[in-house]
């Protein structure tokens, strides 16, 4: 793995890491344990599964566009003969 | 049996029709397997769309359509950690996929055990590794097969006998994985997983229409009459452990694993993140959002594992039923597949091919070892053992414990076989301590919070691998692993400069 890939895993893996942890410790607000407020059409807590459920979507879909934008970035360096840094 | 359809013979005519229609497109893809590489991981040749719903195919099991149907019934928006942790699989599936496949080509890997061998370059802990995970595979593979039955019985209102149901699908499963190898378990994950995951997806969407008049009118008549399955109250402990051990287990089950070895390069195994968890997302809303409000719907089963297949049938008609029946077979039906062709080359390899230089003798172990485990399975699923479910489920506690010698042995160089191996033997025995005392009611994690055996004895389990890794370092083959990195680029062109240390890649294999 080249250090710039490593780089990108390791920004990504905090963004995931954040979310898992925001949604595990979400369980125990007391908000859970209230009658909750509705968003788009659904309970709160309901809503926070899904938008957790997205949010992660969203980041594996950017994550990979990066990941393919320096991969094309590595092949062009190997092209010109660069030197790449692992 | 409560008898739930009206037209018993319009819903057996539709579930034949499905099965028909598998057999004729995987025959009409089926390759002639001649090497190990082609029955094991498809000539590491699938394209992502195959990866893809081989990922969903694999993961989703039958029995979201009854115990998890069931547990949503009664305990509400708690199972929706399902959805959560499936696509926190995918995240852990990224961060390994580019070392796991580049390592598959430089060294031959075959299945997962291959690599716990490469890495830690001991036999006998492989065999240990492969021993935990077989046994906690196969007893999904049994439960899949009752569930199939189970789907038959249900659907067609008994005039398909659970023992038959079971035996005919499993049977005709276990003859394609047999045959066809990972091609054909991956092609009928396509056919089975657009059925499930994309047909399914929309009938779910309607079923919730018909029966509740939508998402917003089910969550407003749930908080009127059981505002407790809006909250997760009382489960707070169970509901963090089973997200993070479900996010950390995801890819260590080997028939997960293995999809990571069939694509053409990492970067066809990455594509799926942008198929796989929007699916994932879709069918868990689907099918556990139909049944958040059952129990407060009028004649809903007892028996809570029929509600999905009532509801289709009292609010849709016998065509919805008879479309969840298939639905839940064919997620059945993949993870049949896929288990049993994993576990078969697992144990083809492991435990019979060891002497063997013979490749075609090799591959054949393979495709016996297929059968046997399939043949096994079906005989015992026929017997229908009771509390099999439960002890299925029990076996994450001891299947992520194998997580800490994976990932951390793809991620980092440092790990070594002394913390792999007494790491995983505590966390297995934690694990299975809580299981023989768990049976009497007992506890011996009641001090953690609500968090599970399996979670404490993956934390002890990672102490001891992290302790090992400094204290003793790294292990001399490491460094011409992580050389061979080097060899291969994201689309899985060889992109060898002449400058990596060839002789050390090449000093350790298997």
């Amino acid at each position: 793995m080249t250090k710039k890939r490593k780089q990108l895993y390791i920004k990504w893996a905090i963004y995931f890491l954040a979310i898992i942890i925001y949604i595990t410790g979400a369980a125990i607000q007391p908000i859970w344990d209230h009658i909750e407020p509705y968003v788009l059409g659904a309970p709160f807590s309901v809503f926070n599964i899904v938008l957790v459920q997205v949010l992660i979507c969203l980041g594996l879909c950017l994550m990979f566009t990066t990941d393919r934008k320096l991969a094309k970035k590595e092949k062009e360096m190997r092209e010109r003969g660069e030197k790449i840094d692992y | 049996m409560r008898k739930l359809t009206t037209n018993a013979p319009l819903v057996i005519g539709i579930i034949v029709a499905f099965l028909v229609a598998n057999a004729i497109i995987i025959r009409k893809f089926h390759v002639t397997q001649d090497s190990v590489e082609q029955y094991a991981v498809g000539g590491r040749n699938l394209g992502w769309i195959l990866v893809c719903f081989s990922y969903v195919g694999a993961w989703y099991v039958g029995a979201i359509y009854t115990g998890w149907v069931a547990n949503a019934a009664d305990l509400g928006i708690f199972v929706l950690y399902l959805g959560i942790y499936s696509i926190g699989g995918m995240i852990t599936m990224y961060f390994m996929a580019s070392n796991v496949w580049i390592w598959g080509k430089v060294y031959n890997l075959t299945s997962i055990t291959d690599f716990i061998k490469l890495r830690y370059q001991s036999h006998l802990f492989s065999k240990f590794f492969s021993v935990v995970v077989v046994c906690v595979n196969f007893f999904w593979l049994i439960v899949e097969m009752i569930t199939i039955g189970y789907c038959f019985q249900v659907a067609t209102n008994s005039i398909i006998d659970f023992r038959v149901g079971t035996v005919i699908a499993s049977a005709f499963v276990i003859a394609y994985s047999y045959l066809g190898g990972a091609r054909a378990t991956a092609i009928g994950n396509v056919v089975q997983g657009i059925m499930f995951a994309v047909v399914g997806t929309v009938v779910f969407f309607v079923i919730i229409y018909k029966t509740y008049g939508g998402p917003t009118p089910l969550f407003e008549m749930v908080q009127a009459n059981m505002p407790e399955h809006l909250s997760l109250a009382g489960n707070q402990g169970l509901w963090m452990s089973s997200i993070l051990t479900g996010i950390m287990g995801a890819y260590v089950w080997p028939q997960i694993f293995n999809r990571m070895f069939m694509s053409k390069g990492p970067s066809d195994t990455k594509k799926a993140v942008f198929v796989a968890p929007v699916l994932v997302v879709l069918v868990t809303c689907g099918i556990l959002w139909s049944a958040l409000g059952g129990n407060m719907l009028e004649g809903f089963p007892a028996d809570h594992q029929q509600g999905l297949f009532w509801i289709a049938n009292e609010y849709v008609g016998p065509v919805a039923l008879a479309l969840v029946a298939i639905f839940a077979i064919s997620a059945s039906m993949s993870t049949i597949s896929a288990v049993s062709h994993s576990i078969g080359v697992m144990l083809g390899t492991e435990f019979v091919t060891r002497k063997s230089h013979d490749p075609m003798r090799r591959m054949k172990n393979q495709q016996y070892a297929t059968l046997a485990v399939g043949v096994v399975a079906i005989i015992i699923a026929t017997l229908n053992f009771p509390n099999l479910n439960n002890v299925a489920l029990a076996m994450y506690e001891f299947i992520i414990q194998a997580f800490v010698p994976l990932f951390m042995g793809i991620l980092w160089r440092r790990g070594n076989i002394y913390g792999a191996f007494i790491g995983m033997i505590a966390g297995v025995a934690i694990a299975l301590i809580q299981f023989f005392v768990g049976q009497s009611g007992g506890s011996i994690v009641s001090w953690a919070g609500g968090f599970s055996a399996g979670c404490v004895g993956l934390l002890v389990n990672f102490v001891i691998y992290m302790v090992f890794a400094l204290a003793v370092g790294k292990p001399a083959h490491a460094d011409g692993m992580w050389e061979s990195l080097k060899l291969y680029d994201e689309e899985g062109q060889y992109v060898s400069d002449g400058t990596e240390d060839k002789d050390a890649i090449a000093k350790y294999s298997m």
